[in-house]
C-alpha cells in the first residue's frame, strides 16, 4: 500500500499521540478521582454488579438516583479489564482515544469542508487541517479538563466524531456512517443521557443546524429525511434504557428533574447562579485562545489574526469550488453565536436576553454555568473556522512563507501545550495538599480491607472516617499519590457508606455539632437511626494530618478531631469493637444498643415538631436528648403524623405492645427488592425501612411462601431476623409483583427524618397473621422494560450492520469478477 | 418620506456633503469606537448600537466592501491585544472585544451578500 506524502505528517502525529499518554502515568499508577468518579477503570465489574443496574444511590441513605446510563460503557471497560488486567493501560488507552480521535476528526472535518479546485492546493489543505487538529487538542478546554476527567469529558472526542460521521452521511447517504454514529452513541450513552444534558443541548442543536444548512445551501444536496427520521427512531430505541426513566422523571411532579426544569422558584435560583458566574466571563480571553498555561502570550493573537486575514482573502481567485467561500462565512456565523453564548456579556442587551431565556425557555437554566457548558462547542467551531481561514491565508502565500507560517502556528500550538504533553497537567498535585499527586498505586492492604468489607454478611451501612466536606474518600497509595474521590466502599463493595457531609444528610449539621461537643451518646443514637453498623477508619497520617491541611476537610475539621491521634480516640469513644486491621485500615463493629436494623417494627411512634425549615443538612435534631430506654421507635414529624394517625393521638407517643408486634425476617434480593416474612401479625403495626423515603417504595403481598434461609443476625431478642442477602438482577420472582396492588400505600410516610414507614393493618393482608411481603422500588420496573427495548433495538442494529457488511462484500466480489 | 427628504434641496446638499467627505465620516465613526473603547468608562448599549447604526448606514451609503470592515476589525484586534497584554481582561479589552465581535458579524454578512 502506497502512503501519500501528504499523509505522512498525520500518521506521525497520530503515532506520537498514541505514545504520549503512556508516559503521563507510571505503570501501575491510576488517576481515579474526581466528581464523577473514575472507578470504572479500576474495578468495572464490581461497579457493574452492585450499582449501575439499580436506581438506588449506593451511598448514604440510598436516595433514588440512577447511573444506568453508564451501563454500555461499563460493559466495555469490563471487557477491557478482563483482556488487559491493568487499569493503567485502560486509562492510557482512553486518553489516547480522546487525543487521536479528537485530532483526526477535526483534521477530517476541515478537509471535508474545504472543497479544493485542484490538487495544487492539496498540500495547503493538509497543512491547514493538521494545524486545525493541533489547535483543537491543545485548546484550553481540551487540556484543562484532562485530570480527574468527568464522564462528560468524553465530548472532546465524541463531538467532532459524531459531527464528522453525520457530515459524511449527509454528503454521501451511505448507511455505514449512520450505523457507526448510532453504535458510538450507544457505547458512550452517558454522554447522551440526563447527566450530559447541558453539553448535549449546547453542541447538538447548533451543529445539526450547521450540517443541515451546509448540506442544503452550500453543497446543494437533498437531505434524506426518511433515513434521518429512521435514524432518530433507532437512536431513541437504543437509548430508551436511560431516556424513558429520565422522561418519566421529567414529568413526575416533585422529582428533581421536574423541579429543575419547570419550577419557577428554582429557575430564579439558577438565574442568581448565572449572575454569579457572569463577572468571570471574558470575551477577549476566549478570542485569544488564552490559557493560563500559555508560555507564548504574544503568539495568542495569532489565531484571531489568521482568521481575520482569512476573511480578507476570502474574496476573489478562490482556491475552493463553487459556493465554497460561503462555508467559511457560515462557520463564522456559528462561531459568533457560540462566542455570544459562551461570554454572555456582549452588551447589556445581550445579558438581558440571556436572562430572559432562563425565565422563558424551559430547561435553559441548565446553562447557569454557561462558561463550562459552552466552551467545548465554542472551541469546536473556533477550530473549524480557524482551519478554513488558515487555508485561505496559506493559499495566497508563496511556498516559502507557507512553510514559515505553518511552522510558527504549529509550533506555537504544540509548545503552548507542553505542560499537557509532558503529563504535568494530567498528574497534578492535589488542591491544598502538600505535594500529593493524583495518580495512585493502590495499596494492597486497602484492597484486602475492601475484600473484607465485601464479605460482611449483613446489609450493613458504614461510616468512613476521617469524614470529608463533601462526599469523598481519601486513600493514600504506595507512591506519593492519593485517591480523592467517591467512596470506594459504596461503589465497589456494595455496602452503603457515609463518607462526607453531604452523604449524611439530613443529619449533616447536627452530626458536626455533636462531634464538636463530643456527645458520643447522641452520635451513637444517630448512627443507630442511620443503620450504621460499622466504622471504617483510615488511620494513615498521610491522608489527614499535614499532607491534607485543607481540602477535602476544610469545613468539617472545625468540628471533628484535628489530627489522626485524636481521631483514634474519637473512634474508640464511639464504642466500636475492632474486627479488622491491615496497616492503617481498621474496621470497627459498633456495639450499639441503639442500632435500628434495615427493617424493623416500631414499638413506638414519637411525634416531633419540625421547627426548622432549612435545607436537608439542618433538620431538627429530634433524637438528641431522648433519654427513653426504648430506642426501637420511629420519629415522625407532627404534620405527617396528623395525616396518618388521628390528630389527638399525635400529641403524645403512640405505643405498640411488645407482645402484639409480629416477628419479621428480611433478606435482600437486590438493592431495589427485599423479601420479608411476617409472623404473628394480629394487630396493626409500623414497619420501618431504613432507606431514603420515596413514594415508589411499595409493599406488595406475596401469595407464595419461600423457604426461610440461613440467619445472619438477630435483633431485639429475635423479633427481627436478618437473612442471607443476595444480589440478583433477574430471577423468576422479578416480574411476580407486576400488576399487583400495593398495600398500605396511603399509609406510607417518612420516619426518622429520612426513612420509609408503613402503617400496616390486618385488613391489608386479608386478616392473615403469617405472610410474606415484597418491598420494592417500583421505579426500577421502567428500567427493565426500557432495557429490554434497548437490547432489541441494539441487536437489530447489529444485524443491520452485519447484513450491510455481507451485502457490501458480496457486491465487491461481483464487481471484481465483472471487471 | 426618506426619498422626499433626500430629494429636497437640503437633502441633496447633505448627500453631496457626505459623499465628498467619506474619509472624514468614516474616521469620525472609527474614532468614536476607539474613544468608547479606550477613554469612556462604563458600558452603554445606546452608544454601541448608535455607532454601529452609523457604520451600517455608511456601509449602505458608500457601498463599502467587507474588506474595509475586516480591516477595521484587524485594527480593533490590535487594540484589544495591546490592552490585553498591558491590562489583562480589563474593561477596555472587553469593550474592544465587543466591537470586534460586531465588526466580524457585519463583515460576514457583507461578504455573504457580495
Amino acid at each position: 500500500m502506497k502512503i501519500s506524502k501528504f499523509k505522512l505528517p498525520v500518521i506521525f502525529i497520530c503515532v506520537a499521540l498514541f505514545v504520549i499518554p503512556f508516559f503521563w502515568l507510571k505503570p501501575g499508577e491510576m488517576d481515579l478521582g474526581g466528581d464523577s468518579g473514575r472507578l470504572y477503570f479500576y474495578d468495572p465489574q464490581a461497579l457493574l454488579k452492585s450499582n449501575s443496574l439499580y436506581s438506588i444511590d449506593p451511598e448514604g441513605i440510598g436516595n433514588v438516583e440512577s447511573i444506568i446510563y453508564i451501563l454500555p460503557f461499563l460493559i466495555l471497560t469490563s471487557i477491557l479489564k478482563i483482556i488487559l488486567h491493568s487499569p493503567y493501560i485502560i486509562i492510557s488507552l482512553f486518553n489516547i482515544l480522546k487525543l487521536t480521535v479528537g485530532f483526526i476528526t477535526i483534521y477530517a472535518i476541515i478537509k471535508e469542508l474545504l472543497e479544493i479546485k485542484d490538487r495544487h492546493y492539496e498540500e495547503i489543505r493538509e497543512l491547514a487541517a493538521i494545524i486545525g487538529g493541533l489547535f483543537y487538542i491543545f485548546s484550553p478546554m481540551f487540556i484543562g479538563n484532562f485530570d480527574r476527567a468527568l464522564l462528560i469529558h468524553d465530548q472532546v472526542f465524541l463531538n467532532p466524531l459524531i459531527f464528522y460521521l453525520l457530515l459524511k452521511y449527509l454528503l454521501t447517504s451511505k448507511g455505514k456512517y449512520l450505523w457507526f454514529t448510532l453504535i458510538i452513541t450507544f457505547i458512550f450513552a452517558h454522554n447522551f443521557s440526563w447527566l450530559s444534558v447541558p453539553p448535549l443541548f449546547a453542541f447538538y442543536p447548533l451543529s445539526l443546524l450547521f450540517l443541515l444548512l451546509y448540506t442544503t445551501f452550500i453543497r446543494r444536496k437533498k437531505l434524506p429525511w426518511k433515513a434521518i427520521f429512521a435514524g432518530l427512531l433507532i437512536f431513541v430505541g437504543l437509548h430508551s434504557f436511560h431516556l424513558i426513566p429520565a422522561i418519566i422523571s421529567l414529568f413526575d411532579p416533585g422529582s428533581n428533574t421536574n423541579t429543575r426544569v419547570f419550577n419557577r422558584e428554582d429557575i430564579t435560583h439558577q438565574l442568581d447562579y448565572f449572575y454569579g458566574v457572569l463577572p468571570i466571563a471574558s470575551i477577549s480571553k476566549n478570542i485569544f485562545f488564552y490559557s493560563d498555561l500559555k508560555q507564548f502570550g504574544l503568539l495568542s493573537v495569532l489565531v484571531p489574526l489568521l482568521i481575520i486575514s482569512g476573511l480578507l482573502f476570502n474574496t476573489k481567485n478562490l482556491p475552493v469550488l463553487g459556493r465554497g467561500k460561503k462555508t467559511l462565512l457560515l462557520t463564522g456565523i456559528f462561531f459568533l453565536i457560540v462566542l455570544f453564548l459562551l461570554s454572555a456579556k456582549i452588551t447589556n442587551l445581550g445579558v438581558n436576553f440571556y436572562a430572559w431565556m432562563f425565565l422563558y425557555v424551559p430547561g435553559f437554566s441548565m446553562f447557569r454555568n454557561f462558561i463550562g457548558q459552552w466552551q467545548f462547542v465554542f472551541y469546536f467551531f473556533y477550530v473549524i473556522f480557524f482551519g478554513q481561514a488558515l487555508f485561505f491565508v496559506l493559499s495566497k502565500l508563496s511556498k516559502k512563507y507557507v512553510v514559515v507560517l505553518s511552522a510558527i502556528a504549529g509550533l506555537s500550538l504544540v509548545l503552548s501545550g507542553w505542560p499537557f504533553i509532558n503529563g504535568s497537567l494530567v498528574n497534578k498535585v492535589h488542591f491544598q495538599s502538600n505535594g500529593v499527586k493524583y495518580a495512585i498505586v493502590m495499596d494492597p492492604k486497602y484492597e484486602k480491607t475492601l475484600s473484607y468489607i465485601k464479605s460482611l454478611p449483613e446489609d450493613a451501612k458504614i461510616l468512613t472516617l476521617p469524614f470529608t466536606d463533601c462526599c469523598y474518600q481519601v486513600i493514600h497509595g504506595t507512591n506519593n499519590g492519593a485517591y480523592v474521590g467517591l467512596s470506594t466502599i459504596s461503589f465497589l463493595s456494595g455496602k452503603k457508606d457515609f463518607s462526607g457531609y453531604i452523604k449524611i444528610a439530613p443529619f449533616s449539621e447536627i452530626f458536626l455539632k455533636l462531634a464538636r461537643e463530643r456527645d458520643y451518646d447522641s452520635i451513637k443514637r444517630m448512627l443507630g437511626l442511620l443503620n450504621i453498623q460499622y466504622i471504617f477508619y483510615n488511620a494513615d497520617p498521610r491522608i489527614y494530618d499535614t499532607t491534607f491541611p485543607g481540602y477535602p476537610y476544610q469545613y468539617v475539621r472545625h468540628y471533628l478531631p484535628a489530627d489522626q491521634k485524636t481521631y483514634g480516640k474519637f473512634v474508640k469513644n464511639l464504642g466500636g469493637q475492632k474486627v479488622f486491621e491491615k496497616g492503617p485500615y481498621r474496621i470497627y463493629e459498633l456495639d450499639n444498643k441503639d442500632l435500628l436494623p434495615h427493617f424493623y417494627t416500631a414499638l413506638a411512634v414519637r411525634p416531633y415538631e419540625q421547627t426548622s425549615d432549612y435545607w436537608d443538612g439542618k433538620k431538627e435534631p429530634f433524637f438528641v436528648g431522648d433519654k427513653d430506654l426504648n430506642k426501637r421507635v420511629g420519629y415522625i414529624d407532627k404534620n405527617t403524623c396528623n395525616n396518618i394517625f388521628s390528630v389527638n393521638s399525635c400529641d403524645e407517643v403512640i405505643s405498640y405492645g411488645k407482645n402484639f408486634l409480629p416477628k419479621i425476617y428480611f433478606e435482600k434480593i437486590n438493592p431495589t427488592r427485599y423479601r420479608l416474612k411476617i409472623n404473628g401479625a394480629k394487630d396493626p403495626y409500623i414497619l420501618v425501612f431504613s432507606e431514603s423515603f420515596h413514594k415508589n417504595w411499595k409493599i406488595i403481598s406475596a401469595d407464595t411462601e419461600s423457604q426461610q434461609k440461613k440467619t445472619v443476625k438477630n435483633y431485639f431478642d429475635g423479633k427481627v431476623t436478618e437473612g442471607v442477602h443476595s444480589n440478583s438482577f433477574l430471577d423468576e420472582s422479578t416480574f411476580y409483583t407486576w400488576g399487583k396492588k400495593a398495600i398500605a400505600n396511603d399509609r406510607h410516610f417518612r420516619v426518622n427524618g429520612y426513612a420509609n414507614a408503613w402503617n400496616i393493618t390486618p385488613q391489608d393482608t386479608g386478616g392473615k397473621e403469617n405472610y410474606e411481603l415484597i418491598v420494592e422500588m417500583t421505579g426500577q420496573r421502567i428500567f427493565y422494560v426500557s432495557l429490554a427495548l434497548s437490547l432489541i433495538v441494539f441487536l437489530g442494529c447489529l444485524l443491520w450492520g452485519v447484513i450491510s457488511l455481507v451485502k457490501g462484500s458480496w457486491s465487491d466480489i461481483i464487481r471484481r469478477s465483472n471487471d | 418620506m426618506i426619498k422626499k427628504i433626500l430629494d429636497s434641496k437640503y437633502g441633496k446638499k447633505s448627500v453631496f456633503f457626505f459623499k465628498i467627505n467619506k474619509p472624514v465620516v468614516l474616521s469620525v465613526i472609527f474614532l468614536g469606537i476607539l474613544a468608547d473603547t479606550l477613554f469612556i468608562k462604563g458600558n452603554s448599549d445606546l452608544r454601541i448600537f448608535g455607532i454601529l447604526g452609523l457604520y451600517v448606514t455608511a456601509v449602505s451609503f458608500y457601498k463599502l466592501k467587507s474588506r474595509l470592515t475586516f480591516l477595521l476589525g484587524l485594527v480593533l484586534l490590535g487594540v484589544m491585544f495591546v490592552e490585553f497584554i498591558f491590562t489583562g481582561t480589563s474593561e477596555s479589552t472587553e469593550k474592544a472585544a465587543v466591537w470586534l465581535f460586531f465588526f466580524l458579524l457585519i463583515g460576514i454578512i457583507q461578504q455573504w451578500k457580495e
